[in-house]
């Protein structure tokens, strides 16, 4: 039954990447071709505009892989029903593990081990976001740097007008107006009309 | 005062709605909504949300819905926020589903996207430096954050383990440290 493994499978997606996403971009690609759902280059071209969409990275690929896969088969609400199995088994997993480690943390949370535990995890936590910073900084400025060792890397596609829309953001988003800073959404809506403007309208 | 289960609905739908680029972008918005608008967390919590959330399977976003949702209203609240905060994603893609052809390639739909990323990095970047600045860490806090910093930029190295050996470390310092009453575990005894 094609809603069961569809669920099925993206439950075990869901249950065994951690750190978000782009971690589960393999393991879902990898799934993909093994069930036979879809080309791969169709699913190539959903991750770009996945990524543009908004909404959780993973949310919006397990949608798109269930509405494809059912809707081959039984149309429509065939479509409807597959994306809602997909990410019924993406997200099941970490509302089950949530609750349980809240349940335990908030119960010892005076604990000397979970104070330690957390002593040590909290900087490394702190390190991932920054690194995530700088791996999002050099996406939108300079692409094609990777800087995982001993990949292919280049500094050709450096944009200073990318660079110069982070440093007008980094700005705008410490001024405050009625002693209040700029609400991040609203960032994101101006970036998406001044993205419009720079890169549609002067092609810049 | 009970927090309204409309109100986890509405904040985690719109979160939903209209954050791009993933997790990280995420929690800045997350923190301006759960943290200072409503007051759900403190920073301390937002924190710990955050080693949670990167440490254990699913998506961050989700993984932080369900812990604010169940952190105000138990398992319903956990339900909700998480409905919440798929419903548009799920809504968007299952409407962009027909005309996904146009859109790849498409110059106006690539130029919001190359402004939206620009605005995603000053995002992370607020994030990190709200959460990062919040306490004050010792040496060791910044010595863990820099040796994770590099080792997730310049390697595959997974980041579970990445948050488990620092974890480890951590603890075995922490409790030596309690062991010889050394001033920093004395102060916390006492709060």
């Amino acid at each position: 039954m094609i809603f069961l493994s569809l669920f099925w499978e993206f439950f075990k997606i869901g249950l065994f990447t951690i750190g978000g996403g782009y971690a589960m971009l393999p393991l879902i690609m990898q799934v993909v071709g093994d069930m036979g759902w879809m080309e791969q280059q169709t699913f190539i071209n959903f991750v770009g505009v996945a990524e543009s969409t908004p909404g959780p990275f993973a949310i919006n690929i397990a949608t798109f892989v269930g509405m494809q896969t059912g809707y081959e088969t039984f149309g429509i609400w065939g479509g409807i029903l597959g994306a809602i199995c997909a990410t019924l088994g993406v997200v099941l997993p970490s509302l089950v593990i949530i609750m349980a480690i809240f349940s335990v943390i908030v119960r010892f949370e005076n604990s000397k081990l979970v104070k330690g535990f957390l002593y040590g995890a909290k900087p490394c936590a702190m390190g991932l976001i920054l690194s995530a910073f700088i791996t999002v900084f050099l996406s939108a400025v300079a692409p094609d740097v990777n800087l995982t060792f001993g990949q292919q890397s280049s500094w050709e596609g450096f944009s200073w007008i990318s660079l110069g829309l982070v440093a007008f953001f980094v700005t705008l988003s410490q001024i405050k107006i009625k002693k209040k800073k700029i609400h991040p959404l609203m960032l994101i809506a101006l970036s998406a009309v001044i993205g419009i403007l720079l890169f549609g309208v002067f092609q810049l | 005062m009970k927090t309204k289960l409309w109100d986890l609905f509405i904040t985690f739908f719109k979160i939903g709605l209209f954050t791009f680029g993933g997790g990280y972008a995420m929690l800045s918005v997350i923190e301006r909504e759960t943290v200072q608008k409503h007051q759900w967390l403190t920073t301390n919590d937002m924190m710990s949300l955050v080693v949670i959330a990167e440490s254990t399977p699913g998506p961050i976003a989700v993984n932080a819905a369900t812990y604010v949702g169940f952190k105000q209203r138990g398992v319903l609240g956990a339900i909700v926020s998480t409905f919440a905060l798929v419903l548009p994603s799920f809504v968007i893609i299952s409407c962009l589903y027909f005309v996904i052809d146009a859109l790849i390639g498409n110059r106006w739909f690539d130029a919001a996207f190359k402004g939206i990323s620009c605005c995603v990095v000053v995002l992370v970047l607020n994030a990190f430096i709200k959460l990062a600045f919040n306490e004050k860490q010792d040496w060791f806090g910044w010595l863990a954050m820099i040796c994770a910093t590099i080792v997730s930029l310049f390697t595959e190295f997974s980041v579970v383990l990445v948050i488990l050996i620092g974890a480890t470390i951590g603890l075995i310092i922490y409790l030596v440290r309690d062991k010889n009453s050394l001033p920093l575990s004395k102060k916390e005894d006492e709060q």
